[in-house]
């Protein structure tokens, strides 16, 4: 079914419009352009609201205010009635028309109140041998009932999309919500319907074999406790699964935000790893800065006193020479010489020349105190003689020292001023918090895919058990012959839930290859880099992964263009193995894309509505010159949304 | 699929697994049309018994 018309009554922007799609010979390729404001999004809403009775894209401001018309509010007195209709009309491959209506009752109120909404209604016109047939949501089926012939409310994202879906679908959705879709689409969720209803009638005969048949209660309890472990562990395991898809997809998606950002944990680890070392070099330069301080001051002292020092020196050097000195003043030392008559310096007993000279040396030594001061004064001149001749030799070791602290300072400032390059301009606390959330993601990951396994195995068990149980329960019955109907009535369902669930098996596994194999089609049919990727595969929880030409996930590395074909592929696939020929309408289909891969998007909307009906909604932006160049020549119609200057009302101009 | 229908994926593989037992076969798929024309609330263990009824009645006819 594709659109063939939309019109609009004092819906938002739009006093009274109606939009035509009438079926074209070739390319069935719509664009409407418009300003922010002109209401596009609000067409899809319009169709949205029309066929499911809500606004998927209406922003949190719209959503409290009521659908009507601006203008048409302000017209006529207090508790004059307005209504909001939208309807769509759809064409059956057969070219008959279904036509779906959604009207909205206001009422004016006083002042500038609200329009007061007094009721909704929704009716669905099809055709019928009469001609046509007008049905309502008390009817049976009800109105609603087509809408889901036409596009089921849960897929309607595969049709009516945005830009932003396009390219975010894959990094936001997860598995488990295609798996859902895909149940959907491909009535799966039907079968388990209809199985689980078929379960609870079997709990009842259970349940009623229990009270009649002596003995077999046992059994049937025993059967209905293992049942409902084995659902138990059913839903712990998908709980598990929804678990690690969710960090899956999570990880993914930080994965990409940490894309070209440094590990910021790690280099701040290293940079306060430097912050210390260059304290302990700075305190290491500073004490030798303050030697060197040192060192000149008691230089300076030297210095001063050099020329005092060294003709000091010189006098003693000369007296000495001169034997004006004594080898010792020691009188104590001298006496004791003299009395012992042996001499203690050079450890030989005195002959009489040289006690008459210990003698003479007590008389001249002990009555004076210049000489002995000279004794005192000689090695500290001597000191500082040398303390000056090494003075080079320590300034030149404290200054080279210095240089290999400021050196090493120097090295140290370069490495942190590299760390402050590389983490420059990034959110340094929200790197740090993605990477601990990737490492807790991690965690929780492992923690489930363990309990899933041994819940699987679990499961495995009880699946046996109450394999036996029932046959035990089928023989208990059959040696009970009075209750044969009850006994006719179980068998007949067991069967009939073996079948539907050999087939439930049988479309899952089958599905989920047409939709791998039709996507891969698709992709590499659509795609303008053919040989950058190798494969898609799609697991079967509906993870769906891109392999680059060395087999590896290539979701990191792939442009937003991509992604955009990757997501149309995938959805032109759901269409091709639910059936639902439905149209795809986008919103902004260029909004994430920038560059030449826009053309080639074009490109792929105009390849695709060869085959099905495709309306675009862009802005005067995005409808750039290199696009308009490619759709005035290829859609069916151009339409332009206009304004009216009090922005009151939106009109569609053809362009 | 065409509109309102069943799709064929499901009625074939409700034939081939129900392997010859018609009375099976046609329950299963009575239930699903009356499934999918059920959108909302409905009587549906009324229904289930009743095709049960007829359907185990041919079985046994049968």
């Amino acid at each position: 079914m594709r659109i063939q018309q939309i019109s609009l009554k004092n819906y938002r922007q739009f006093r009274d419009q109606t939009i035509s799609f009438d079926r074209p010979a070739k390319k069935d390729l719509w664009a409407i352009v418009g300003l922010m404001g002109t209401g596009k999004t609000n067409l899809l809403n319009a169709i949205g609201w029309c066929l499911y009775g809500d606004e998927p894209l209406s922003s949190e401001k719209s959503k409290g205010l009521p659908l009507l018309n601006l203008a048409a509010h302000e017209e006529g007195e207090v508790g004059h009635r307005q209504s909001v209709e939208v309807e769509v009309v759809g064409e059956t491959d057969t070219g008959e028309n279904v036509t779906f209506v959604r009207r909205a009752s206001y009422r004016k109120g006083k002042g500038k109140s609200l329009p007061l909404l007094e009721g909704v209604d929704f009716e669905v016109e099809i055709p019928s041998s009469k001609g046509s047939r007008l049905v309502s949501e008390s009817d049976d089926p009800p109105a609603s009932a087509f809408v889901e012939r036409f596009v089921p409310k849960a897929i309607r994202d595969h049709f009516f999309l945005t830009g932003e879906r396009l390219d975010r679908y894959f990094r936001d959705t997860l598995g488990q919500s295609i798996k859902h879709e895909v149940f959907v689409i491909s009535q799966i969720d039907l079968l388990e319907k209809v199985h689980g209803r078929i379960d609870k009638i079997i709990s009842e005969f259970r349940r009623e074999a229990g009270q009649k048949i002596p003995g077999i209660e046992n059994t049937t309890e025993a059967l209905a406790n293992c049942k409902k472990d084995f659902q138990e562990k059913d839903k712990q395991i998908e709980n598990c699964k929804g678990q690690i898809a969710k960090a899956d997809l999570r990880i993914k998606q930080i994965q990409e935000e940490l894309t070209g950002s440094p590990d910021i944990e790690k280099l701040e680890n290293k940079r306060n790893e430097l912050l210390q070392r260059q304290n302990i070099k700075e305190q290491g330069r500073n004490d030798k800065l303050k030697e060197k301080g040192e060192l000149l001051f008691d230089y300076g002292k030297i210095l001063l006193s050099q020329k005092a020092t060294q003709r000091s020196l010189q006098a003693i050097d000369q007296m000495r020479k001169d034997r004006k000195i004594p080898p010792t003043h020691d009188s104590d030392l001298l006496k004791r010489v003299r009395r012992e008559k042996f001499c203690h310096l050079c450890g030989r007993p005195l002959d009489e020349k040289s006690t008459q000279r210990v003698k003479n040396l007590i008389d001249d030594v002990l009555p004076g105190g210049a000489s002995k001061a000279i004794d005192r004064m000689e090695p500290r001149l001597r000191q500082l003689t040398e303390k000056l001749n090494s003075f080079g030799s320590s300034m030149k070791r404290v200054t080279r020292e210095i240089k290999g602290y400021e050196d090493d300072l120097a090295e140290i400032d370069k490495e942190v001023a590299g760390i402050d390059s590389k983490l420059s301009g990034y959110n340094r606390d929200k790197i740090r918090r993605l990477h601990g959330e990737r490492i807790s993601l991690e965690d929780t990951r492992q923690h489930n895919t363990r309990l899933q396994g041994r819940l699987e195995l679990n499961k495995e068990q009880l699946a046996s058990q109450i394999k036996t149980l029932e046959e035990q329960e089928r023989k208990q019955m059959i040696r009970e012959g009075r209750h044969r109907k009850l006994r006719e009535r179980m068998d007949f369902c067991n069967t009939a839930m073996n079948v539907l669930k050999e087939t439930r098996e049988d479309i899952m596994s089958d599905i989920r290859k047409k939709i791998a194999d039709e996507t891969k089609r698709r992709f590499f049919g659509l795609h303008w880099k053919k040989s950058s990727y190798s494969n898609i595969t799609i697991d079967e929880d509906y993870r769906v992964d891109l392999l680059d030409r060395s087999g590896l996930p290539a979701f990191g590395t792939i442009s937003q263009g991509e992604m955009e074909i990757l997501t149309l592929a995938f959805t032109l696939a759901l269409h091709e193995v639910s059936g639902f020929d439905s149209p795809i309408i986008v919103d902004r289909p260029l909004a994430m894309v920038s560059g030449p891969p826009r053309r080639k998007i074009v490109n792929v909307f105009s390849k695709i509505s060869e085959k099905k009906q495709i309306i675009l909604l862009f802005t005067p932006d995005d409808y750039s010159s290199d696009i308009s160049e490619i759709l005035n020549s290829q859609t069916s119609g151009r339409l332009r949304l206009v304004m009216s200057p009090d922005e009151r009302e939106t009109t569609a101009e053809g362009f | 699929m065409s509109d309102g229908e069943i799709s064929d994926r499901i009625l074939t593989g409700i034939k081939t697994h129900s392997k010859g037992k018609d009375p099976v076969e046609k329950f299963l798929k009575e239930l699903l049309f009356e499934e999918i024309k059920h959108t909302g609330k409905w009587h549906w263990k009324e229904t289930y018994e009743r095709l049960m009824g007829k359907h185990l009645k041919k079985d046994k006819n049968k």
